[in-house]
């Protein structure tokens, strides 16, 4: 049967087939069918935002398929990407715990599945299911630990250069794909938004990758990118 | 010696005071290091204390403070991580230590505390962004 976006939708937590890949949905059947009854499950295209920094916490999302960009901005309108979210994480979950305002906003970038809980729903089952509880600050504690990941990055790194270099190595390292062409990524992001995960601008990602093409060290081809040296990226990564 | 305590605290810490303990620490001494196994979790009940990370070429930098009624190093006792940075303290700091297994201890034999730690996680995370962004975006 057709689906939005040729998506495989999963319409129940407790029948969900790649649960077990991921930790956060990967709890008791109990607290999963309590989950089944305070979600609703949406399918988004891609450019759908969910909710932006500074919005009163609503509830949580929790990825089932597809990715979503969480972004933070300065009061003269730069923004940066903290983190590409995948399958199985859950957002604006600190904001809806703290009852405090998003930290970040969260935009998908390609067509995504979701299951949104209310505030006050995300809170009871915390409250009832211990494993929920735990479950949310194992993810809370990832979080924090690949923050601070972003964090050294962002304040050791020499040269943007080096930046970008550490960024194509976590994605080869994540979701590379080996080839004879080289570890193949597939890049959903623009030029923009990866210069806004490292705090540079569109030109200057666009003239490293160019710079790194001429030396053979990435080739690239539509939205795929092919790492050919990943030793001669590493080389530049000091942090 | 009177030790001062955290003016405001969190349910959980009223429940680490218990089984803290207190140590008046001078600036310039390291409570653990980056790539160290976590110990236990350290309150800060006065003082502040730098969080210095560091690269592979040994360069060395305070990326994030940490400040009285904050506690340092709960993820990664949490989740049995290495510790992310070295903690330093930056003046003269009064804190309490509760070691690892007394901590999942109390996890375990107090349930309500796992929601105080969810609460703190979510800070933890939130002033992470806020450091991302004065670094990244405040130039």
């Amino acid at each position: 049967m057709p689906t939005p976006y040729n998506l495989a939708i999963h319409n129940t937590c407790s029948d969900c087939t790649v649960r077990e890949n991921h930790t956060f949905c990967n709890m008791t059947r109990p607290t999963l069918q309590a989950m089944d009854s305070v979600k609703f499950t949406s399918v988004y295209p891609k450019g759908s935002v969910l909710f932006v920094e500074g919005e009163a916490p609503r509830g949580v999302f929790v990825v089932c398929s597809g990715r979503v960009k969480l972004t933070t901005s300065s009061s003269e309108g730069r923004t940066l990407i903290v983190r590409v979210a995948g399958p199985g994480e859950v957002l604006g979950a600190s904001g809806a715990i703290l009852g405090r305002p998003y930290e970040l906003s969260a935009e998908t970038i390609e067509p995504t599945q979701l299951n949104f809980i209310g505030r006050d729903d995300f809170m009871r089952l915390l409250n009832a299911h211990p494993d929920a509880c735990m479950h949310t600050a194992q993810q809370l504690s990832e979080k924090y630990h690949s923050a601070q990941r972003e964090i050294r990055s962002l304040g050791l790194s020499q040269t943007t250069g080096e930046k970008l270099a550490r960024l194509v190595l976590d994605w080869c390292e994540r979701e590379g794909d080996e080839t004879p062409r080289g570890i193949r990524l597939q890049v959903l992001l623009t030029h923009e938004e990866i210069a806004q995960m490292i705090g540079t601008t569109r030109e200057t990602v666009t003239r490293i990758l160019s710079d790194w093409r001429r030396k053979e060290m990435i080739d690239i081809k539509g939205s795929n990118l092919f790492v050919r040296a990943p030793q001669r990226l590493s080389a530049m990564v000091t942090v | 010696m009177t030790i001062e305590l955290a003016v405001e605290t969190h349910p959980i810490e009223s429940t680490l005071i218990q089984h803290q303990t207190l140590e008046v620490w001078p600036a310039g001494r390291t409570l653990f290091y980056e790539g160290e196994e976590p110990r236990g979790v350290y309150m800060i009940h006065s003082g502040t204390v730098d969080l210095i990370f560091s690269a592979k070429d040994g360069r060395a930098k305070a990326l994030r403070e940490a400040h009285a009624g904050q506690i340092i190093g709960l993820s990664s006792v949490f989740s049995h991580r290495p510790h992310d940075y070295t903690a330093t303290v930056h003046s003269t700091s009064n804190l309490g230590f509760v070691d690892d297994a007394t901590f999942h201890q109390l996890l375990e034999s107090t349930p309500e505390m796992l929601f105080n730690v969810l609460r703190i996680l979510s800070e933890d995370v939130n002033s992470c962004y806020d450091c991302m962004r004065e670094i990244a975006l405040a130039k």
